[in-house]
């Protein structure tokens, strides 16, 4: 089990963003405090209540006078599960930092299975909901994000939408968390160097409230896959980013300018040559952006260091990272 | 160099862009300051000249010397509303700031209205009530707020210059080149409470308006600006990617047509300009896809976590209390601070 802090410090902070969940906030409280009794460990819980529109803050805030160890963090307004994740970490003081959804689908007894692996070495945990108490539209939706997730980025992570996932706490609070990049704090960290393990978790079906997932944020994900595969590629190489594209338009363009203007004049090599025109317009365009890109890595030191984020990507794309089972 | 007065503190400070549009400078001041001597708080004028305005600095010279609580920031040159807003709020003293055009947009003594809003809220927005507006002016405001709405905005009259801030509220957005129109909508993102305030109408503002024509395409240009800025900041791709993704898609069926065709109904691919046209989308669709990429490089390189998010109160339990609450805790510039990342 996890060792204790004795000093006092807090060795776990559990993250819970909470929006209009004014029916589990309580559940979800007692629920915790269960789970966490005995843990032999000093945590805290720190409950972020995202713009609530119902008494989600209210019910949380009265249980701070019953509970010393919990914090509640309200925002100015919605602003999203990534940034209401983020808020929670920044406020968070444990050396541990656990987040779990507000929903009850998660169940806080996973918490210390979690911790466990955290102590044996690893960086960071994330859960695996194997039997998921989800619509099947959305289970499937999601086993496909995963798998695109899994080939795009070069690490596999089973389940990245599950929100129960441990982190140490220095990992975490050095990545940018912005957009809805909580989904990508698995694959991101592993590009980092760090340690990933994954645990099957328990997955509860909703019991209050109702889901705030819907089909745009699918559309929304994909494109944020494709955006962090090209950050990636860009802290890789920051010129040469885009190099195949770039040399495929410039071989395109080329071989069509050399037929429509050295083979034979004639009406139709005019658009033959336009066509060719075009491709090696959009080479020299993607040239200058990739200069940019050099520009900005040599200009800004900060980038230097994302690069190792992306320095081994290539190296990763066969996972090797360490998979546990539920009671392995 | 500013001309200031020098005295005490005060509890209200009243900012007046003086733009291409003023009226009489010493009616105009005689009838805010009128208005606001209802309130029986000390105030203060903060007038900001866009410009060499020699008619208006002598009037109010002339009002200072009388001992009026004015001061005068004149600018050389034009530099927009918000430079000059940005230099307005730097000389003011005061906590609460009441943003009023040096024209007659609603009744004076009804401003003070927007002053008590702030009691419970960070921005107080005026909007007219237009009961007694030309119809001209009316459709165009009902034009202008359905616009809006492509912003998200919910505001009735984004039009009305005649606003109230809290110091804390406004001191994010100075710093960035924003459309003042908008304002109220940048704040409400950042998680500060923006109330609408309805004041009467002064009569003077219900006569037909005409505005150059350029007024109307910087307004669509400021409503573009506003709306991506408030939807895409923290994810461009999402933007240029869809608008690049179309573009390129649209292309690319174009394309497979004319394959089609050229096999099926043995029709040259290179005598027609659809070629170039679907080749021109295809291009097109990449170059903004391409952007969007490195917009999105400039936002990660550069947002921290809490840069993202503005917290408004915590609450805890503190040694020797069972309960605290922290209020107000600023966690946000909007577009995002220079940090660390990995």
């Amino acid at each position: 089990m996890a060792d204790d802090c004795g000093d006092g410090a807090i060795k776990l902070s559990l993250v819970v963003p909470l929006y209009n969940e004014a029916d589990n906030v309580s559940a979800l409280h007692d629920a915790i405090s269960n789970a966490l009794a005995g843990l032999g460990a000093n945590y805290e819980i720190v409950f972020v209540d995202d713009g609530s529109k119902d008494d989600t803050f209210r019910l949380a805030a009265d249980r701070v006078a019953l509970d010393p160890r919990l914090r509640v963090v309200r925002l100015a307004r919605n602003y999203g599960q990534t940034a209401a994740m983020a808020a929670g970490i920044q406020e968070s003081r444990g050396t541990v930092i656990v987040t779990m959804d507000g929903d009850l689908q998660n169940d806080p007894a996973d918490v210390p299975r979690l911790l466990a692996f955290i102590d044996e070495g690893f960086d960071i945990v994330v859960g695996w909901r194997r039997k998921r108490r989800d619509g099947a539209v959305r289970v499937f939706v999601s086993k496909v994000a995963n798998q695109i997730m899994t080939h795009i980025m070069g690490v596999r992570v089973r389940d990245s939408g599950c929100s129960l996932k441990a982190f140490r706490s220095e990992l975490i609070k050095s990545l940018p968390l912005y957009g809805e990049m909580h989904r990508f704090i698995p694959a991101l960290s592993t590009l980092a160097g760090a340690r990933l393990a994954q645990i099957e978790v328990n997955h509860h079906p909703r019991r209050f409230g109702v889901s705030k997932y819907g089909f745009t944020r699918i559309y929304k994900v994909m494109l944020d896959i494709i955006s962090i595969r090209m950050l990636l590629s860009y802290a890789w190489r920051p010129f040469l980013w885009h190099s195949t594209m770039t040399m495929i338009a410039g071989a395109i363009g080329l071989i069509l300018v050399v037929a429509g203007f050295g083979i034979e004049q004639g009406q139709a090599l005019v658009v033959e040559a336009t066509v060719g025109m075009l491709f090696l317009s959009l080479a020299l365009f993607l040239v200058a952006w990739g200069l940019i890109g050099l520009l900005m890595a040599s200009s800004d030191r900060r980038i230097a260091s994302f690069a190792s984020l992306a320095a081994d990507l290539n190296s990763r794309l066969k996972p090797a990272e360490k998979e546990l089972r539920h009671g392995s | 160099m500013a001309l200031e007065v020098t005295e005490s503190r005060k509890s209200i400070s009243v900012v007046i862009v003086v733009g291409d549009r003023f009226e009489d400078t010493e009616t105009i001041y005689r009838s805010y300051s009128d208005g606001l001597a209802l309130a029986q708080s000390e105030y203060e004028f903060v007038y900001v000249m866009d410009g060499f305005k020699p008619t208006v600095l002598a009037a109010l010279n002339a009002l200072r010397s009388r001992g009026e609580p004015i001061i005068i920031v004149p600018l050389p040159r034009r530099f927009g509303e918000m430079a000059c807003l940005r230099e307005g709020v730097k000389h003011a003293q005061a906590e609460r700031i009441l943003v009023l055009p040096p024209y007659l947009q609603v009744m004076p003594e009804s401003t003070l209205k927007l002053i008590e809003a702030l009691d419970a809220a960070d921005v107080a927005v005026a909007k007219r009530d237009r009961r007694a507006d030309n119809v001209i002016n009316r459709l165009r405001g009902r034009g202008f707020r359905r616009m809006a709405r492509i912003a998200g905005s919910s505001f009735e009259d984004l039009g009305c210059v005649a606003r109230a801030f809290r110091r804390e509220a406004v001191a994010d957005f100075l710093a960035q080149d924003i459309p003042y129109a908008f304002l109220p909508l940048f704040a409400e993102r950042a998680g500060f409470v923006v109330a609408e305030v309805s004041l009467a109408q002064a009569a003077s503002d219900t006569t037909i308006r005409s505005h150059h024509p350029s007024a109307y395409f910087e307004s669509v240009l400021d409503l573009v600006t506003t709306a991506f800025l408030l939807k895409f900041t923290n994810k461009p791709f999402r933007f240029f990617g869809s608008i690049g993704f179309c573009s390129a898609i649209v292309g690319v069926l174009l394309c497979v047509q004319l394959v089609v065709e050229r096999f099926v109904w043995n029709t040259p691919m290179n005598e027609r300009p659809l070629l170039i046209l679907a080749v021109l989308l295809i291009v097109l669709g990449i170059q903004i896809g391409t952007v969007g990429l490195i917009a999105e490089i400039i936002i990660f390189t550069r947002t921290t976590a809490k840069s993202t998010y503005r917290i408004r109160q915590i609450v805890e339990s503190a040694p020797g209390k069972p309960e605290a609450r922290r209020t107000g805790e600023q966690r946000s510039g909007f577009l995002g601070t220079a940090g660390e990342i990995l």
